[in-house]
């Protein structure tokens, strides 16, 4: 079995040989010089950061952004975070907050109309991976990455433009 | 030359192979659980892991911690009993970790560096006679972290001097620089808010006699050991932990680690001290309290039992020189 630390290692180089930007994430142990996302429950009222949501690894490319979590084996809570952010509005408008904050797209000289992708959800597109099984969501682009290599695995939900970018 | 670079995360491992030409050729390496590593690596690792332990030829050259998180809060006492670990056995240590950054959020606010840091470090220097710099990783206009590259800019210099002088700390210019730099933080961070030259509130230094005689009438008899009776004052920490919430060792164990360097030690030993180091937490009996908190020595916790003199419970006092005579007469 591939450990989560490399899933990360790997899908940050293979997905930037094709193109895709790294905005941020947050690696598995330890640090990593990019800006950490983390949604921010706009419902908590307390200090600290009860309730938010980090992403593993955000990318951008041809206007989407590619919302990433890792496991080392198949994980439904990763489906339902990503679930929640992509379809609430809440937590869509918690996401550009949070690159804003860390100036992540600023970083990397890429400007975008917020407001696209606070009120609709077509330019998030879900991803997960992880080292063994198969694919089991149609909304969700998924990446199995083993010893030998990645594979790529595009539900039956996701659209040919989309499957261009990778 | 052979160089190993040992890290506890890939990433880190790559991070620190960048930063100088001289790594081209460098094993990266997985820091293990304890007793799965090189016995060089085990002995650093005794209290806790550091990102990155730098080994040339089969010596440690430096051990390394890179954070985005400002010491500050809890930060400060979680990474610093690796710090004091790197001392004990003489090996040069560099912190890496922002002085000064914005923290998000409702209260979203500039975060300093907690001053007291850069105290305790000092006196530990001195006390191991051995280098342990506090770098800064460097922030914009707005207190965002730099992640352009610029921010290894220091680092990178750093290294290279390091492999020019033959590791040799205290032949580097740039490390009189760094050390000149963490003086005037820390004075910085002192003129901003003068308490922070004193102990936190949940620090007190009171008379070691009165604490005897209150503890004698709150618990009856117990054996004092001679150095506590000789030393006039101690540095009695209390520490918030409930019952429920008693079983952890972040950042407790580190955080008795930076007031012992700050107010007691004087010399490398645990009983080099001017004052005693006491842990009193109020609200937890003896007995919960040892559930939770075994004494296991691989994990990080047996430092509440080698580190302060003492720990005061809601119902019974720990004497550590006594566990540790037991543990001797076992042995």
């Amino acid at each position: 079995m591939v450990s989560e630390t490399e899933i990360y290692l790997k899908l940050k180089k293979e997905l930037h040989k094709k193109g895709w930007i790294l905005i941020g994430g947050e690696p598995p142990d330890g640090t990593n010089s990019m800006p950490r996302i983390e949604l921010k429950d706009s419902s908590n009222i307390s200090k600290g950061s009860k309730g938010s949501k980090k992403i593993d690894l955000v990318f951008f490319k041809g206007g989407f952004f590619l919302l990433l979590e890792l496991k080392e084996e198949y994980d439904y809570s990763d489906v339902k975070k990503l679930n929640e952010i992509v379809q609430d509005e809440k937590w869509r408008k918690a996401f550009i907050i949070a690159l804003k904050e860390k100036k992540a797209l600023e970083l990397k000289n890429i400007s975008i109309d917020q407001q696209n992708y606070i009120h609709s959800n077509n330019l998030l597109i879900k991803a997960i991976a992880y080292s063994e099984g198969t694919a089991k969501h149609d909304d969700f682009v998924t990446f199995i990455v083993d010893k030998f290599g990645t594979n790529l695995h595009f539900g039956s939900g996701i659209s040919e433009n989309i499957k261009q970018l990778f | 030359m052979k160089i190993q670079i040992y890290c506890d995360a890939l990433q880190e491992g790559e991070w620190f192979k960048n930063l100088s030409p001289n790594f081209k050729d460098a094993d990266i390496l997985s820091i293990k659980d304890r007793g799965k590593n090189p016995r060089i690596i085990d002995e650093l690792i005794e209290y806790d892991r550091p990102d990155i332990i730098l080994v040339i030829d089969g010596k440690v050259k430096l051990a390394l911690e890179k954070t985005e998180e400002v010491p500050t809060g809890h930060n400060v006492g979680q990474r610093f009993a690796r710090i004091v670990k790197s001392a004990e056995v003489s090996i040069p240590f560099i912190y890496f970790c922002p002085f000064v950054a914005m923290k998000h959020g409702k209260y979203a606010n500039r975060c300093f560096i907690n001053a007291r840091l850069f105290t305790a470090i000092q006196n530990m220097s001195k006390i191991h006679n051995v280098s342990i710099l506090v770098m800064n990783w460097v922030t914009d206009a707005d207190y965002e972290l730099i992640r352009t590259g610029e921010e290894d800019r220091e680092i990178k210099l750093l290294i290279k001097e390091l492999f020019n002088k033959n590791f040799q700390f205290e032949k580097s210019e740039i490390i009189n620089d760094l050390q000149r730099k963490m003086e005037e933080e820390r004075k910085a961070r002192i003129a901003m808010h003068s308490s922070y030259d004193e102990p936190p509130n949940t620090v007190k230094i009171i008379d070691t006699s009165n604490l005897i005689r209150d503890l004698k009438e709150k618990f009856g008899n117990f054996k004092i050991p001679k150095l506590f009776i000789k030393n006039k004052e101690t540095v009695f920490y209390t520490l918030g932990m409930t019952p429920e919430n008693c079983r952890r060792e972040d950042p407790f164990t580190g955080m008795q680690l930076v007031y012992d360097y700050y107010w007691c030690r004087t010399g490398p030993k645990i009983t080099d001290r001017k004052r005693n180091l006491v842990l009193n937490i109020p609200l937890v009996d003896k007995k919960r309290w040892l559930s939770a908190n075994p004494n296991e020595p691989h994990k990080k916790r047996h430092l509440y039992y080698t580190i302060p003199d003492a720990l005061v419970l809601k119902d019974g006092i720990i004497v550590t020189e006594n566990i540790k005579n037991q543990q001797k007469k076992l042995i």
